[in-house]
């Protein structure tokens, strides 16, 4: 690793003049704090609100429950009771709005007439004589300018260097950060607008109490403390680089020195190293709350929802309201941003699996069965006959978070040469692991042969439908006496 | 007494030359050799490391 020291211009203390300086450490820190503003002008991940790019970030949606007023009744001759008139009613509204998007992206290796890089001091034989200036390797570009900032991109937060990662906020405007998109809104009914006098109202009347917004930190260049101000001969402190083209030594611009960095920052943040890739998720095991959480509320009914309007002798009407205060339901839902690879959340680790039952030589039914619980257990059960044996199993596919996340497909291939029969969950479709889901090949007849069922079994995870976790599953059952 | 073409000074009586619109090939030369005999060198490496500019500038003394 070569961490080199570029060189830019800078007026000697009192002068007016510049001078070529090799950037301090600290210079180069400087610098390294702009790869955010670099990073933000074409970030990878990236985030989009709807469409049908990426995936779903895991962990959606995102749930809004509130309260609308039940239908309105008429009479001739009297009100309707409380008991006759519909009943106010809980509406769910779910959210699943965030995509994050992967761009696939290759590391740059290139360098253009062998000067692409900034300069900086450099004498082939240590002597002033040869002094000059040597263009950087791109080998010497990514120990100085690349991997040292990769990882102040995670741990959440929206300082200057977490430009280009996305967080989640209730404000219409924040401050350095541009607004996505919305992920979710927080409605409640709004109690006030229901009146008596105006039976019969509308049933749905809300107050949209907080958008949930998705905003990407997104910082001007001219925050870096590399800023000389809009007056100075040189607007940046940027290192200097040969241009080929022109034959003349140049500074970097912030637009220069973004276009330069910004892919090294696209393949390492966005894929090209698992122990830097930026991913989101909403809740989930990895990762740190990256904003304002979702709450949400909803009126919850306090006192009597019943109201009545007599028209006239011929018209009395009823209706009930929402009516009571705000109270929050369900769990707060967390806007996460993660670095690095991801936790394992399933597995079949014991896997291959194999259930076999065999009467061995004497009578009785043979079962083989084979189960993915909800429990988050994978297990042989009914291995009746003599013996009835297992491999791999039982096994916890489930290490965290809840079975229906997950769907789960047996694609398999059944040979019945003894007479048995099969009972399967389904051959080559997803299903949901929230229910139990059972294999069974049985054989009670007296016909020589084996009876099998040999497949490939896969798990994946319902937001992105990536397939997590594979492995073989082998069951045979053989009654023969 | 100063050196005059059309009226203007070419060069002065204090040695100062003026008014000089341009050079021909053997002045530039002679101009050239004479930046070059000051030694002030700037040598442009790439990556590699192969020198592929040698600049040679005037030497500038008021400036450390």
């Amino acid at each position: 690793m070569t961490v080199r020291a570029p060189v830019y211009m800078l007026a000697p203390l009192g002068e007016t003049y510049k001078q070529v300086y090799p950037f301090s450490a600290q210079g180069v820190t400087e610098i390294n704090d702009l790869a955010g503003y670099a990073f933000a002008l074409n970030p990878n991940p990236r985030i989009e609100i709807g469409g049908t790019n990426g995936t779903l970030a895991a962990g959606q949606p995102f749930v809004d429950t509130w309260w609308s007023a039940g239908a309105s009744t008429t009479d001739v001759t009297n009100f309707d009771t409380a008991a006759e008139t519909p009943n106010v009613f809980k509406v769910t509204d779910n959210y699943s709005n965030i995509r994050i998007v992967y761009d696939s992206v290759t590391l740059p290796t290139g360098d253009t007439n062998n000067t692409q890089y900034p300069l900086y001091l450099y004498s082939p034989d240590g002597t002033e004589v040869n002094a000059g200036f040597r263009a950087m390797s791109v080998t010497d570009f990514i120990d100085t300018f690349v991997l040292p900032v990769l990882d102040s991109f995670g741990g959440g937060g929206q300082t200057f260097q977490k430009s280009g990662t996305y967080y989640m906020t209730t404000s219409a405007a924040p401050a350095n950060a541009t607004i996505i998109g919305t992920a979710a809104l927080n409605q409640e009914a709004n109690v006030a607008a229901y009146a008596a006098s105006s039976i019969p109202e509308t049933p749905t009347q809300n107050n949209n109490i907080t958008t949930y917004s998705i905003a990407k930190v997104n910082y001007p260049a001219t925050t870096s403390v590399l800023w000389e101000g809009a007056t100075a001969p040189l607007l940046y402190d940027l290192p200097m680089y040969f241009d080929s083209g022109t034959e003349s030594i140049k500074q970097h611009t912030p637009a220069t020195w973004a276009a330069l960095l910004n892919p090294f920052l696209r393949f390492y943040l966005g894929g090209g190293s698992s122990a830097h890739t930026i991913s989101y998720n909403v809740n989930g095991a990895d990762g740190v709350t990256n904003g304002t959480v979702f709450t949400d509320t909803a009126i919850t009914t306090a006192g009597s929802t019943y109201n009545t309007r007599f028209v006239n002798a011929d018209d009395y009407r009823t209706q009930e309201f929402p009516t009571g205060t705000a109270t929050v339901q369900g769990a707060s839902k967390a806007f996460k941003i993660h670095q690095g690879a991801l936790s394992t959340l399933v597995a079949f680790a014991s896997g291959p699996y194999s259930a076999s039952a065999s009467s061995n030589g004497l009578s009785g039914s043979c079962n083989s069965t084979f189960n993915v619980r909800n429990t988050g257990v994978c297990d042989a059960t009914g291995t009746s006959g003599n013996p009835g044996t297992s491999s791999g199993l039982p096994d916890t596919w489930l290490i965290t978070g809840a079975a229906a996340d997950y769907e789960v497909r047996f694609t398999y291939t059944q040979t019945l040469n003894g007479g048995g029969t099969v009972t399967s969950a389904g051959n080559g479709v997803w299903l949901n692991c929230g229910t139990t889901r059972t294999w069974k090949v049985s054989d009670s007849s007296n016909t020589i042969g084996t009876n099998n069922i040999l497949g490939f079994l896969e798990i994946r995870d319902v937001a992105t439908l990536t397939i997590q976790s594979s492995t073989t599953v082998d069951m045979s059952a053989d009654q023969d006496p | 007494m100063a050196l005059k073409i059309n009226g203007l000074d070419v060069v002065s009586d204090t040695y100062v030359l003026s008014n000089v619109a341009n050079t021909d090939v053997t002045t530039q030369t002679t101009i050239n050799s004479a930046i070059i005999n000051q030694n002030n060198i700037l040598r442009i490496y790439d990556s590699a490391g192969t020198e592929i500019r040698t600049l040679f500038c005037a030497n500038a003394t008021a400036q450390p």
